[in-house]
């Protein structure tokens, strides 16, 4: 079910929250913590329910595993570490299965001339958050971090609905204790007012503005062999966009709909666009994961406890497992590595004492981000290399009415202005007003210091009723598929 | 202001406000979604072809003949098809349509119980590129779009709430207010209005050279950029199950590939990619079934009299097709328009 659906804000969320509180009412506590996960699972289950016992056997697996975990160690027959390690092999092997053997496979018929018929596995949605979220588990079980919790606390750990098929990728320390928590089990007007302002945000980012990002972008990535300058710029810019607010208003919604049910979850974006270095963009874009990746991967390398060769490899190698995290394919990896070097040169840099002014910082993060960007979209290298070569040596076309006015080359004809993207000069407007949104407030900032106004009342009416209007469009959001 | 009251608030003020737009595009009903026009509007301004011509198909009888195709297929005159093969003919073309529609559309009359006598399609050479998407209203429409039902569900609310709806809601009620008397776009046989009322299948004397330079090299340009790498197999697949429901239901089916203004044709027959793509195509639809092909040089296509623009013939043209195609004895056509190619 997408958040973004007539069904989950009509049915679904009301009907959740309403029987939920219902059940708290009456104090059939552990009632309303079984029927949130029951509709987690529906929830879940509404995509494709094949992939349920999927979900439920990984948290089983899991739970009982992290218990063990946490005996004693002299009453256990197998060494603590044996078991973390089949814990976290299992996790993986089970995300590899389904996420990378095709693209193990073809690789494997590439370079060894095989013809291994490929699997075409559908990817079971959620698994790589699910997965990351529960080898965290294991981890801190292993290093005796974790308390003793019941199998429903764990199961709504996993399942809960506004996390668990785009993240926040939640840590069990900040989210077991919120479930556990009495405070949490009666309605409380501040969350529902501020989940419902940060909901509305998020819809209408998603909705209003990534969405009319997409179309553009869909169609300068299908037509990347073609592009003219205006054009290819105006696609990879339309992309860095899309992927910002479609994100971002998902954690949004997602941030909105917990808070409704009083769990605060951790937040994902802090305006990374505004970020005036590589190191900065990694602290404020899809923190969740820079922070699992930072704890359970660069850390447990080493990070920067074994001089700076080592350092760097650790750098590069979290990004590289970040990049195909994302997506099994050699243009998620090199998006990767390009982010892992960015970061090893800005080390270098700030070790040398180098300053450089905070606007020439930020254009060139800037525009390094949108680069890279252009790898992470493409279906291939083919594609992004087309884009690319178009946004740095495409043909330069002037509007026709432009070159009317200047009164240029009035015979000649320069080619399509912005007909390759399916755009009319709205698409600059859009662009600007972005440009100008990303420098203000955001959206968490507003939230956190949100206050019932008629004013912000008026506001967000008005978004959400735009939002709903604009609703019709067939669109999951980026992040559903990896 | 409390958070409750601000909750309370902020529920009412989009709910009444959706209420409110939900009932008054429910009253115009500007796509004809409903059995009831509350407000006798004769002109239902609906900016989806596919929409209104899926709900004309819905609440008439069965036609005889159905006409399939894109914006080239729609200028042309259904009367013209009724002529020579009697019955009624609706005219179900739909802009940019792909064979995906064509067979939307005959599956649809199928679980109609409607499916006709005569189906005639127009096919573009364009629309069978493999990188050619497919259209995005098709998929929004969920009677026609037999590839994903779960996608085109959303679009009957959307036909009641969104920002579409209201405004071809707005934008009838005033056409309504303003003339009373209008006609729709589309005529009850599903032409465009001016194309209904041409009979005429008389050869043009005169050649005007009407496209301006600028018209002429844009199309040309589009076409040389297009990246037409193969032939959707996908779309060739499509046509042969609509030949396969047409011998399953005794139905006759005709088809055609559509003509292009002929200093057009030209610049494909001088692209060695886009040539070699337009001699597969017509040697794969030859293979599933026999085809009418006015993709060539002739001195009807070469007159641009003859075309609304480059790529888009006129309702003149659409008769002198259907004359070609249903054998008119009445007027000598150049050889090589509308060669029988089986």
């Amino acid at each position: 079910m997408l958040f973004n659906s007539y069904e989950f804000i009509f049915a679904f969320l009301p009907l959740t929250f309403f029987i939920y509180f219902y059940l708290l009412h009456k104090r059939l506590i552990v009632g309303a913590k079984a029927f949130l996960v029951f509709s987690s699972l529906f929830f879940y289950s509404w995509w494709n329910i094949a992939y349920l016992p999927l979900i439920l056997s990984s948290m089983l697996f899991n739970y009982a595993l992290g218990n063990t975990l946490s005996y004693d160690s002299k009453k256990l027959k197998i060494s603590k570490k044996t078991i973390l390690t089949f814990g976290i092999i299992a996790n993986v092997v089970l995300l590899g299965y389904f996420k990378y053997s095709d693209f193990f496979l073809e690789n494997f018929n590439l370079l060894f001339g095989a013809d291994v018929p490929l699997l075409h596995l559908a990817l079971p949605l959620a698994i790589s958050f699910f997965t990351f979220q529960q080898i965290a588990y294991l981890v801190d079980s292993y290093r005796g971090e974790t308390k003793e919790y019941d199998f429903l606390n764990y199961a709504l750990f996993v399942t809960f609905f506004p996390q668990l098929i785009a993240g926040p990728i939640v840590h069990h320390k900040e989210m077991m204790p919120q479930f556990a928590s009495r405070w949490n089990l009666v309605k409380r007007y501040k969350n529902i007012a501020a989940g419902l302002f940060i909901f509305s945000i998020g819809l209408f980012k998603k909705v209003v503005i990534a969405d009319s990002f997409s179309v553009w972008v869909n169609a300068g990535f299908n037509a990347s062999y073609c592009l003219n300058i205006i054009e290819a710029w105006a696609t990879s810019l339309s992309y860095t966009f899309q992927l910002y607010f479609d994100f971002s208003g998902y954690t949004d919604m997602a941030i909105g709909a917990a808070l409704l049910f009083n769990i605060k979850l951790p937040i994902n974006f802090n305006s990374p666009y505004k970020a005036l270095d590589i190191q900065d963009f990694w602290r404020r874009w899809h923190i969740t994961l820079s922070r699992f990746l930072k704890e359970y991967i660069y850390i447990p390398l080493g990070g920067n406890r074994k001089g700076e060769f080592r350092t760097y490899t650790n750098l590069l190698l979290t990004f590289l497992i970040g990049g195909i995290w994302h997506g099994a394919g050699w243009t998620f990896l090199l998006w990767g590595l390009l982010h892992g070097l960015a970061l090893i040169i800005h080390r270098v840099w700030h070790s040398l004492g180098f300053r450089l002014n905070k606007l020439l910082a930020w254009f060139i993060t800037f525009n390094f981000i949108n680069i890279t960007w252009v790898f992470f979209r493409a279906k291939d290298f083919q594609e992004a290399l087309n884009v690319l070569h178009s946004m740095f040596f495409g043909e330069l076309v002037i509007d026709y009415h432009l070159r009317e006015k200047l009164h240029l080359f009035s015979d000649d004809y320069f080619g399509p202005w912005l007909q390759h993207i399916n755009a009319t000069n709205e698409i600059f407007l859009w662009i600007l007003i972005t440009f100008t949104l990303l420098f203000t407030k955001n959206s968490i900032e507003y939230m956190r210091s949100f206050k019932p106004t008629k004013l912000n009342l008026l506001f967000i009416s008005l978004i959400t009723i735009y939002a709903l209007l604009d609703m019709n469009k067939v669109s999951e959001f980026i992040y559903f598929n990896f | 202001m409390t958070y409750k009251r601000w909750t309370l608030y902020y529920f009412t003020i989009p709910l009444v406000t959706i209420t409110a737009i939900f009932t008054f595009n429910f009253i115009i009903d500007p796509y004809s979604m409903t059995k009831y026009n509350l407000l006798e509007i004769p002109n239902k301004f609906a900016r989806d072809d596919r929409v209104e011509k899926v709900a004309k198909l819905k609440s008439s009888p069965a036609f005889d003949n159905i006409v399939l195709g894109s914006s080239r297929v729609y200028s042309s005159n259904p009367l013209m098809v009724s002529k020579y093969l009697g019955g009624s003919t609706y005219n179900a073309g739909v802009g940019t349509a792909r064979v995906e529609d064509d067979l939307g559309f005959i599956l649809f009359l199928q679980k109609l119980n409607k499916l006709p006598k005569n189906i005639i399609i127009g096919l573009d050479f364009y629309s069978f590129n493999e990188e050619l998407e497919t259209n995005k209203y098709f998929l929004k429409n969920e009677d026609l779009n037999f590839l994903n039902k779960k996608i085109a569900k959303k679009n009957y609310i959307a036909n009641f709430l969104s920002i579409d709806a209201l405004r071809a809601s707005y934008k009838t009620l005033s056409n309504f207010i303003k003339h009373p008397d209008a006609k729709p776009r589309f005529d009850k046989n599903g032409a465009s209005q001016n194309a209904s009322k041409i009979f005429n299948i008389s050869l043009k004397t005169t050649d005007p050279d009407k496209f301006s330079n600028e018209e002429l090299k844009k199309e040309i340009n589009f076409i040389k950029t297009i990246s037409y790498k193969k032939i959707s197999k996908q779309r060739l697949l499509y046509l042969q199950k609509i030949t396969k429901i047409a011998r399953e239901h005794n139905i006759n089916l005709y088809l055609y590939l559509t003509p292009i203004y002929g200093k057009l044709l030209e610049e494909i027959q001088q692209d060695q990619n886009l040539y070699i793509q337009l001699l597969k195509l017509k040697q794969k639809i030859r293979k599933i079934h026999p085809f009418y092909d006015f993709m060539t040089q002739n001195s009807i296509t070469n007159n641009s009299a003859y075309f609304n623009n480059p790529t888009h013939f006129t309702s003149e043209s659409g008769n002198l097709i259907y004359a070609k195609i249903f054998h008119d004895k009445n007027i000598t056509l150049p050889k090589e328009f509308g060669v029988y190619t089986k």
